[in-house]
């Protein structure tokens, strides 16, 4: 036990200060142990209390000395309040009270799922590894929308889109090829001799034969007007000259298209004749 | 290769005959999408409201029915295309109510082979309003052999 704290005035010699400065050692080393308090403390001085056997801490000099015990053999933790939390908002997990390790980790599953981003408003996390720095980027910037010059987001051109042949900023896919105008949206090849025959079609759901050289083609799906560009070529027997033509008093339909087939000037011509037919146009 | 025809009658006693496409009753039979498929082509199922308005939009399309008749016709029919699981004689019987020309009446689905295979007359074949056989119109038949008789001369000299 040690409470020495004796003085060495400036008049006395080194040597004769030497068991002053031992006692002091003395007395820092047993953390100013004794049954009283020391006199005149200073704040944050130690004093193990020999009496009640409690270390004890000065907290507070003025206007009067305070002494706070520090508990033996209890856990650094228990001196931590259990009412402090580390609390985890949505996004993250591991938070609980101080009492105990904790470690915080990202939880993005359980994250509010975004029904309707915005991509003009909307952010994502990242890092910047030239500026290490954790940063926000907006949907729009992190996937641009392509360009010719751009990589990025495209949208699919539809039915309408295709048709109007006007968009150079959507992707065109191979289904709806067929919408554009400039492709061929239906065909048929038809034998006109003996009894009519389909031979191949696409998008013909019938033809009607209405005499000699006199066919309807009946679309299977309607044209989304009248104005479409058929296109034929006819093939016969010998060496007569076959063709398919189209009435101006017969006009066609979105739904039908009536042709006349022609040998050597003649309608039908009593001939072997084949008419091809294929029909661009707007669905 | 279908053997089944849809025969009807115009209004001027001639004969219309309607030829089913094979690739429309496939259509009608798996759906529209999976035949085209089949064959290699893309196909996205039809907007179904969108193609009928198509046809009912088409004032020549059985202009002979009222407009909710239309209206349930295309429908029926752009249903049948999306959604297959026709038979043969119903995907014919579609092209018998669809394709058929307005006003024609007793449209029949009959066999190829109840349809006169010699064409020389063709022009010239009639038929009741109320169905039945097909004829040749004996003065129909002879105004046509006597425009070959002149057109065979007319080549000869």
């Amino acid at each position: 036990m040690a409470q020495n704290w004796g003085d060495f005035p400036g008049t006395e010699k080194v040597k004769d200060s030497r068991q002053d400065l031992l006692d002091r050692f003395d007395t820092l080393r047993s953390n100013w142990s004794g049954a009283t308090a020391p006199a005149t403390p200073v704040l944050w001085q130690w004093w193990m209390d020999t009496t009640a056997g409690k270390l004890k801490l000065c907290t507070q000099v003025t206007p009067s000395v305070v002494w706070q015990e520090v508990p033996f053999g209890v856990a650094l933790a228990a001196l931590v309040q259990t009412a402090r939390l580390v609390a985890t908002a949505t996004g993250l997990s591991g938070g609980g009270s101080l009492a105990a390790d904790r470690t915080i980790a990202l939880d993005f599953n359980a994250l509010t799922a975004d029904a309707s981003p915005d991509r003009a408003a909307d952010y994502v996390a990242t890092y910047d590894a030239s500026a290490s720095a954790h940063k926000k980027v907006l949907l729009n910037a992190l996937a641009p929308a392509a360009t010719d010059a751009l990589a990025g987001l495209l949208e699919l051109a539809d039915q309408a889109e295709m048709e109007a042949g006007t968009d150079t900023g959507r992707a065109v896919t191979p289904g709806r090829v067929k919408f554009s105008a400039n492709t061929v949206k239906e065909f048929v090849a038809f034998s006109d001799n003996t009894t009519a025959t389909v031979l191949t079609s696409l998008s013909v759901s019938s033809l009607t034969d209405n005499g000699v050289g006199d066919v309807t083609i009946n679309h299977t799906q309607a044209f989304s007007s009248a104005s479409y560009a058929p296109s034929t070529a006819c093939r016969g027997a010998g060496v007569s000259y076959y063709y398919g033509s189209i009435l101006h008093s017969v006009a066609p339909t979105a739904s039908a298209l009536r042709v006349y087939n022609y040998v050597d000037g003649t309608l039908g011509g009593g001939a072997a004749l084949q008419g091809n037919w294929q029909i661009a146009g707007d669905f | 290769m279908s053997r089944l025809r849809v025969v009807c009658t115009l209004p001027d006693g001639r004969v219309a005959i309607l030829v089913p496409a094979p690739d429309f009753i496939e259509e009608c039979r798996v759906g529209i999408v999976a035949a085209r498929a089949a064959r290699g082509y893309a196909q996205e199922p039809l907007d179904e409201t969108y193609e009928a308005g198509k046809f009912v939009a088409d004032p020549s399309w059985r202009g002979d029915l009222p407009h909710a008749a239309r209206e349930a016709l295309a429908l029926q029919r752009v249903r049948a295309l999306n959604r297959g699981g026709l038979t043969e004689q119903d995907a014919v019987a579609l092209v018998r109510d669809c394709d058929a020309p307005a006003f024609s009446t007793a449209r029949e689905i009959v066999d190829v082979s109840e349809i006169p295979s010699d064409r020389t007359y063709r022009d010239a074949w009639r038929r009741s309003p109320n169905g039945g056989p097909i004829v040749i119109d004996q003065n129909a038949a002879r105004a046509i052999r006597d425009e070959r008789l002149v057109q065979i001369q007319r080549g000869a000299a």
